[in-house]
């Protein structure tokens, strides 16, 4: 059949080709079937029933639970910030030491992606500090990833206090309406109880990677980032059988072993292993 | 799968023999090599085997399979400078045993040139055409893996066979 270079898709033969009919699909189906090699069934049986023989780490397959983790965890979070919140309110001196806790040097930051600490929310939402207090923790213009050392913190508490209509002038005040929104900005602001920190930091981490059947299966049997990936080792392996090299061949095997003691070889490269074979591609 | 999750040796054998071949050929048509085909074989099914616990019957087991053979093809093809090489001449195919020699020849001849045309198709292409046909994958499980449109995976099966039927046009006026 002739026609331009570059002829449209032709529709009928997807058609043809989608119902199983066809030129295409008839000489295929006739006339090219390969069978997967019988010596190919061993391994992937032994594989099979040694998977059977290992111990099990039960995971969790209640997806029910699964899907509750973060919200329980949230919830519990919430119920104990309220609690602290509360606490502090009722007890100024609590209140005044929280503030001083805020004030020093903050721990590392947490991941970008997890909620500000609620705790900090209800620091915003207390009740109107003194004007001397209001002023010291409104000077935070560096980033908390900057502050690294008690003597930077220190140094500008004292900035601030040469400095603190200037400074206090360039931060924005404290809005009681807008805890929610500036969440974020407190987060650089203060630091909530180191303990506090930690739980949240756990609670909020990023989940693990679904294990849906198919993610964790195409990575199951990944290899590790230092080792390089099997096909392609045993694939060097065999060229350099090949290329009439089979003591390399052997000794690359051999490290193949050590890095994949799980993996079967395949009946080429097993008699290559055991010395049975002569090098495949003879040198003239 | 899930009698085998349970510890059915036998269950996966019958799912292992039901689809070794078509998974073979996934697999040789791929990558035109038939030591790489088998080192992938035995690579998707070891795999597939490791990861029973997490098997969920959300889908047929054919895509299930076919992902991890998908995934498999990808990585290797990506590390690789060349795609495939040529098929060996022990990839004969075979003929129907009523055909006489020189129609058995016709037939060895055109079969081979198919398969140099598939193996010459772009990754793409040529992986619709396979999963469509040995997988039996419908074209929205094809696309949802490649990660692209039900009407891409229609234009690539399209040009395909376009591609296909023109390598043999002098066989089939």
């Amino acid at each position: 059949m002739s026609g331009p270079e570059k002829q449209k898709p032709d529709d009928s033969l997807l058609e043809e080709f989608l119902t199983g009919d066809g030129e295409v699909l008839r000489v295929y189906r006739e006339q090219a079937r390969a069978v997967a090699p019988p010596a190919l069934d061993e391994p992937v049986l032994k594989i099979a029933r040694d998977e059977l023989g290992r111990p099990v780490i039960v995971q969790q397959k209640n997806g029910w639970g699964r899907r509750l983790r973060v919200p329980l965890a949230l919830a519990a979070t919430l119920v104990l910030s309220l609690g602290m919140m509360l606490g502090i309110q009722r007890d100024p001196d609590a209140r005044r030491e929280v503030l001083e806790m805020a004030l020093s040097p903050p721990p590392p930051p947490v991941a970008a992606s997890a909620p500000a600490p609620v705790a900090l929310m209800a620091i915003e939402q207390a009740p109107p500090l003194s004007p001397q207090l209001e002023a010291a923790a409104d000077v935070r213009p560096e980033p908390v990833e900057e502050i690294r050392t008690a003597e930077v913190a220190d140094a500008s508490r004292k900035r601030a206090e040469d400095a603190p209509a200037a400074e206090v002038a360039a931060a924005p005040p404290p809005d009681t309406q807008a805890g929610a929104e500036e969440a974020p900005r407190l987060s650089r602001r203060a630091a909530a109880p180191p303990a506090m920190k930690q739980a949240l930091k756990q609670e909020f981490a990023p989940a693990p990677a679904e294990t849906s059947g198919m993610a964790s299966a195409a990575m199951a049997d990944a290899a590790p980032p230092t080792k390089e990936p099997a096909q392609a080792w045993l694939a060097r392996v065999r060229s350099l059988r090949d290329a009439g090299r089979p003591e390399e061949a052997r000794a690359e095997l051999r490290r193949f072993r050590e890095a994949y003691p799980q993996r079967v070889l395949l009946p080429d490269l097993q008699a290559l292993d055991s010395g049975a074979v002569a090098p495949v591609a003879q040198e003239p | 799968m899930l009698s085998y999750r349970g510890g059915n040796l036998a269950a996966f054998e019958t799912l292992y023999r039901r689809h070794k071949d078509p998974l073979y050929r996934y697999f040789l048509r791929g990558v035109g090599n038939e030591a790489t085909a088998a080192e992938l074989f035995q690579d998707c099914w070891a795999a597939l085997v490791r990861s029973r616990l997490a098997y969920e019957p959300r889908a047929r087991f054919t895509t299930w399979l076919y992902r991890i053979a998908h995934s498999k093809l990808v990585d290797h093809v990506r590390r690789r400078t060349d795609a495939t090489e040529p098929l060996s001449d022990t990839c004969e195919p075979a003929a129907a045993p009523e055909q006489g020699p020189e129609r058995v020849a016709e037939s060895a001849d055109t079969a081979r040139r198919l398969l140099r045309a598939l193996a010459a198709l772009p990754l793409e292409q040529r992986e619709a055409f396979l999963l469509k046909e040995e997988g039996g994958l419908t074209l929205e499980e094809i696309a949802a893996m490649a990660g692209v449109g039900r009407e891409t995976i229609k234009s690539r099966l399209r040009y395909a066979l376009v591609k296909l039927r023109d390598e043999l046009s002098d066989v089939w006026p």
